[in-house]
């Protein structure tokens, strides 16, 4: 007699498992993709707003008898596609590869520094 | 004041208005008399004529038709004027749209003669007549590149003549075959034209290219699948959030682009059904058992690569023209 409680078995290919612990993982592996795609979208917003404003000069409103789409929820639209991309790409590859702990704090100020710079340049 | 200084203007044109109106009168019947010669081919007496009829009055109606007449002759007067008599007649010809050995010797006439305008533009008739009259585009091209080639023309004939000649290999043999006529002669064509020219001639290199990406892909992805299955774990290697992201990729993109009244909806559609190949490629690949599975570096590469070629054909195999604004 050993004492010791026999290790758990490890589930197999395509089986769920239901322990506490993994339970936690997935909470921790959602927060983590919901931070990366919330980011994705500040980045992307930051870059379609200063490339359309370089690139793709709005016209004057004041000229605009109407029109059929309005920029600001163009842009929202596209960031939050490209933020949905991020986290859907984030969920197909293995959950150790998605942490909060490893380069997120340094994309949370990246973020930031693109979304100030954008307020700064084209308010 | 004004009342006295209009009757000295009044005073003073009647005074001369019998000498200008003689000289007028003459201005006018010399410009005629040189138009008849210039229809009777007579074409260094057009010249002097027209010339003539400026010197005499050159505040006429036809002091301006004169000059314009006369400096069109003189650009034409190589040979004495012979070679221009000799086109102009050959314009007015109708039977030589009938008769392929006066074409011929027309022809040949144009390649004995010198450097000049009439040399481009003989050359440009025989290749209309070619083309128009007798059917026969290969030597309509021949002579058309002659004019393109010929650093001796006016620039704007041989920019004329190159366009012809991309025009008519265009018909020929598609927009490959204009983009190549347009590079042959690449410094008679503006930059936007040449860029366009280098894109075609470039795009079913890309096109190829991007084929043998995605075929690879697949392959690869076949022969993983075949070892995963005899060791039973093809179905394991599925993992849903592919299909997820390649119907996000696909339909969310789709409908970005109907909400912003894009013409077309179908590179998203394509792009989805690629990238779901590419991925599902991918996933079957990395989970292969063997060296297969280990060429981790190699199958991002090829990866990354399937994924530049998926982006092209979607756009490819919907519109060409969407390649465009990505300069591919």
């Amino acid at each position: 007699m050993s004492g010791r409680a026999a290790p758990a078995r490890r589930p197999g290919p395509g089986e769920r498992d239901p322990s506490p612990a993994r339970a936690s993982q997935t909470t921790a592996r959602l927060g983590a993709i919901a931070a990366w795609s919330g980011l994705a979208f500040v980045v992307a917003y930051a870059v379609l707003r200063l490339a359309a404003a370089a690139f793709y000069p709005e016209p004057n409103p004041a000229i605009i008898v109407s029109q059929e789409s309005v920029a600001y929820f163009q842009r929202l639209a596209v960031s939050g596609y490209v933020a949905g991309m991020v986290a859907l790409a984030l969920w197909s590859v293995p959950a150790e590869r998605v942490s909060l702990d490893r380069s997120l704090p340094t994309a949370v100020w990246v973020a930031f520094a693109a979304i100030v710079l954008q307020a700064v340049v084209v308010p | 004041m004004k009342l006295l200084a209009a009757l000295l203007v009044g005073l003073a044109s009647l005074w001369a208005s019998p000498a200008l109106a003689t000289d007028r009168a003459h201005a006018i019947a010399l410009f005629e008399e040189a138009r008849a010669a210039e229809a009777r081919l007579e074409l260094a007496e057009a010249a002097r004529l027209y010339a003539a009829s400026g010197a005499m009055d050159p505040s006429s109606p036809v002091a301006g038709r004169a000059a314009d007449r006369l400096r069109w002759l003189e650009l034409r007067s190589e040979g004495g004027y012979r070679p221009l008599a000799r086109w102009m007649q050959a314009e007015r010809d109708p039977a030589l749209r009938r008769d392929p050995t006066a074409l011929a010797e027309l022809e040949a006439y144009a390649a004995e003669l010198g450097p000049g305008r009439v040399r481009t533009e003989l050359r440009l008739l025989c290749a209309r007549v070619r083309l128009d009259a007798m059917g026969d585009p290969a030597r309509a091209g021949a002579l058309l590149a002659d004019v393109a080639a010929d650093a001796d023309a006016d620039v704007v004939q041989r920019r004329l003549a190159l366009t012809q000649l991309a025009e008519l290999e265009r018909d020929r043999g598609g927009d490959l075959a204009w983009a190549r006529a347009v590079l042959r002669f690449g410094e008679l064509s503006p930059l936007p034209v040449r860029q366009e020219a280098s894109r075609v001639q470039r795009r079913p290199w890309l096109r190829a290219v991007a084929w043998a990406l995605l075929v690879l892909q697949g392959l690869v992805g076949l022969l993983a699948a075949a070892r995963l299955r005899r060791r039973g774990e093809l179905a394991h290697s599925f993992r849903p959030a592919h299909a997820a992201f390649s119907a996000w990729l696909g339909g969310a993109g789709a409908l970005l682009a109907w909400a912003h009244g894009a013409p077309s909806v179908a590179p998203f559609v394509w792009l989805g059904a690629l990238s779901l190949s590419i991925a599902v490629a991918a996933r079957l690949w990395a989970a292969a058992p063997g060296r297969l599975g280990r060429v981790a570096a190699v199958r991002v590469a090829l990866g990354l690569a399937a994924v530049g070629a998926a982006g092209f054909s979607a756009l490819d195999w919907s519109d060409p023209r969407y390649l465009e604004t990505l300069w591919l």
